[in-house]
Order: structure tokens, then C-alpha cells, then sequence
């Protein structure tokens, strides 16, 4: 018995796929965008694998103790941390994950920059301040409870900071000839 | 010890920031966060580099920031001023030394609110526009042996 699977294996697989789900697929590319999308298929979002990893680098923060600048900074308290981690999980579907950066007051910023524009997300122990300076257009400024962050926000920067461009984003094209699942790179 | 360096800070000055790790930099670029100060107060710790030199700077840097110590980061007195932030000398912390102030005090461990978030952060992008970064490329040599400033 060949070691691989045979064609008519995925051909099962395809046949047993829910129509909508088929449907979806076969319509337009698999691209490097649209891949890791939330569940409204419109923003750019950050791969999974890059949670775990960006919430490390904040409990790495929260070690850090008193005047870890050599400036007199604060140290990064737990409720920061907590409100810090919770903010990247909130946001992590809507949104790429942002440069962190902890700061002399004991607060930590999320940062995004892109050719659109700068967004600054800023979150102390009970509050945060937002705000997205587009490249043209009036800022976008919010403010509000730390430990309630809407991913609303994580769309926000993905809308004005890293908008879909659908014509020229293909990465990996996936195709169908007979159901048979064939990937080019 | 008398420090008999000019008061004055004249638009020419080379001032430096010594840069840590991994606070002030990301994939070898300043962040805005190297130009903000600690909590109350609008001081913003930097050095006359036209006075005191390369060697004197990496050897405060490697003494306030031990191991975290990365580099120097320059700016002109005239670029400072020019985004409206002022640059005194400030020579009862050491002679050489000087403050950058944005006008501006941040709260303890929460945010300012978004409009002042968005003026204090996009003055320290100004400034890291205006900034020259200089990764030191053997921190543990005790004089700085990089590119002349």
C-alpha cells in the first residue's frame, strides 16, 4: 500500500467540506492576508503564533524592577500587565501585532506604523489612550477603561493603517482542477 | 568640581541620549519612547556631546545602564528646539549634562489622555526623525569605537 494518499482520499476530504466553506475558497485565493483574518473576513489580523510570543515580551516588562532606564523609571505593575495582555488578545484578530514598549511612567504602548499612517495605543493600570495619526486626515483619538479594550480598536488600525488591497496581495495561490487541492508557490 | 563648560547651549551642540535596550530601540531604529521622561516630571536625561565627547558618553551609558547599554543616539541643539521642545544644561547632576523638556508631565503607571498622548508621542517621533542612531559595535570595549559622531 502506497505510503501517500491517493487522489480520491482528497477528493473525500473536498466532497465532505460543507458547501459554504467550499464555496468560499474556490471563489478567490488564499492570500497572506486574507488567510489570518477575523471572523468577518475584512481586517488584517496577526498569526496565532505571534500571541504567545508578544505576551511574553510583557511579562518579560513586568520583571523589570524599579528604574530598570537607569532613570528613575517605574516598574510595570501586575494590572498594567494584566490589562496589557488581555488588550493584545482582544485585539490579535483584527489587528497585526503592534511593537511594545515599556514606558519610564510604568504604563506599556502598543505601537503600529505603516506607510498609512502611526497608531499609539498607551495602557496604564486602569486607563488607556489611543489614538491613529493617518498619513493625511484628522487623528483618531480614544480614551478609556484599561481593562475594557474593544477590538474595535484593533480595526480602527487595521482599516487606516493596513487597508486590504486585494489586486496585488497574492502570495500563494491555491487552485482546483477536478477537486483535486493543488498549491503553487 | 567646578564645571566650566558655557551655560548656554549654543544651535550647534551635538546632543546624545544614550540608548538602551530593548526600550529605546526596535530592529536598529529609536523609538519615541527614548525621548519621553519618567513620571512628574518634564526632564529628559541627555549629554553636550560637543563638550564631552564619544568616550564620556559611552562611559556614562555603560554605567547607568550596565548591560542594557546599546548605543548613542545624537541630535542638534537646533533640531530639539525646532519641534518646540527646549535644551538646558543641567550640570547639578554631573557636568556635560543637560534636559530635553516638552512642557509636558506624564501621570504615574496610567496615560495621558489621547490628545496629550498624541502630542507627546508625536513630538518624540519629531525628535526621533531628527536623531542619528549609533549602535556601538563592541559595547564592552571601554571607549566608544564606532563611527565618529
Amino acid at each position: 500500500m502506497s505510503a501517500e494518499l491517493p487522489h480520491s482520499a482528497l477528493q473525500d476530504l473536498f466532497a465532505n467540506q460543507p458547501p459554504a466553506l467550499f464555496a468560499q475558497y474556490h471563489e478567490r485565493p488564499v492570500t497572506a492576508l486574507n488567510y489570518f483574518v477575523s471572523d468577518d473576513r475584512q481586517y488584517r489580523g496577526a498569526m496565532r503564533a505571534e500571541l504567545p510570543i508578544a505576551q511574553a515580551k510583557i511579562d518579560a516588562m513586568a520583571l523589570m524592577p524599579d528604574n530598570w532606564d537607569g532613570y528613575g523609571a517605574i516598574r510595570i505593575g501586575q494590572e498594567t500587565t494584566r490589562n496589557a495582555k488581555s488588550a493584545l488578545n482582544t485585539l490579535h484578530s483584527a489587528a497585526p501585532i503592534p511593537d511594545i514598549t515599556p514606558n519610564p511612567n510604568g504604563t506599556i504602548s502598543l505601537e503600529w506604523e505603516s506607510t498609512e499612517g502611526f497608531g499609539h495605543l498607551e495602557i496604564g493600570r486602569t486607563k488607556f489612550s489611543f489614538y491613529i495619526k493617518p498619513r493625511s486626515g484628522s487623528p483618531v483619538l480614544a480614551d478609556g477603561d484599561a481593562g475594557r479594550i474593544h477590538a474595535d480598536i484593533g480595526k480602527w488600525v487595521s482599516k487606516m493603517l493596513f487597508p486590504l488591497q486585494h489586486s496585488a496581495e497574492t502570495i500563494t495561490k491555491i487552485s482546483f482542477t477536478g477537486n483535486v487541492l493543488r498549491t503553487s508557490y | 568640581m567646578c564645571c566650566e563648560l558655557p551655560i548656554e547651549i549654543e544651535a550647534d551642540e551635538k546632543i546624545v541620549r544614550l540608548v538602551r535596550t530593548p526600550s529605546h530601540v526596535t530592529k536598529n531604529q529609536l523609538k519615541p519612547a527614548a525621548f519621553r521622561s519618567q513620571a512628574g516630571l518634564d526632564e529628559v536625561s541627555v549629554i553636550r556631546h560637543s563638550y564631552m565627547g564619544s568616550d564620556f558618553c559611552k562611559a556614562k551609558g555603560k554605567e547607568i545602564m550596565v548591560d542594557a547599554y546599546v548605543g548613542l543616539a545624537v541630535i542638534l541643539a537646533q533640531d530639539i528646539r525646532s519641534t518646540s521642545s527646549t535644551v538646558q544644561d543641567s550640570r547639578e547632576e554631573f557636568c556635560g549634562h543637560a534636559h530635553i523638556s516638552h512642557g509636558v508631565t506624564l501621570p504615574r503607571e496610567e496615560p495621558p489622555n489621547s490628545e496629550m498622548n498624541l502630542f507627546i508621542t508625536e513630538r518624540c517621533r519629531q525628535l526621533v526623525k531628527a536623531t542619528r542612531l549609533h549602535t556601538d559595535p563592541n559595547p564592552s570595549a571601554s571607549k566608544w569605537t564606532g563611527p565618529q559622531l
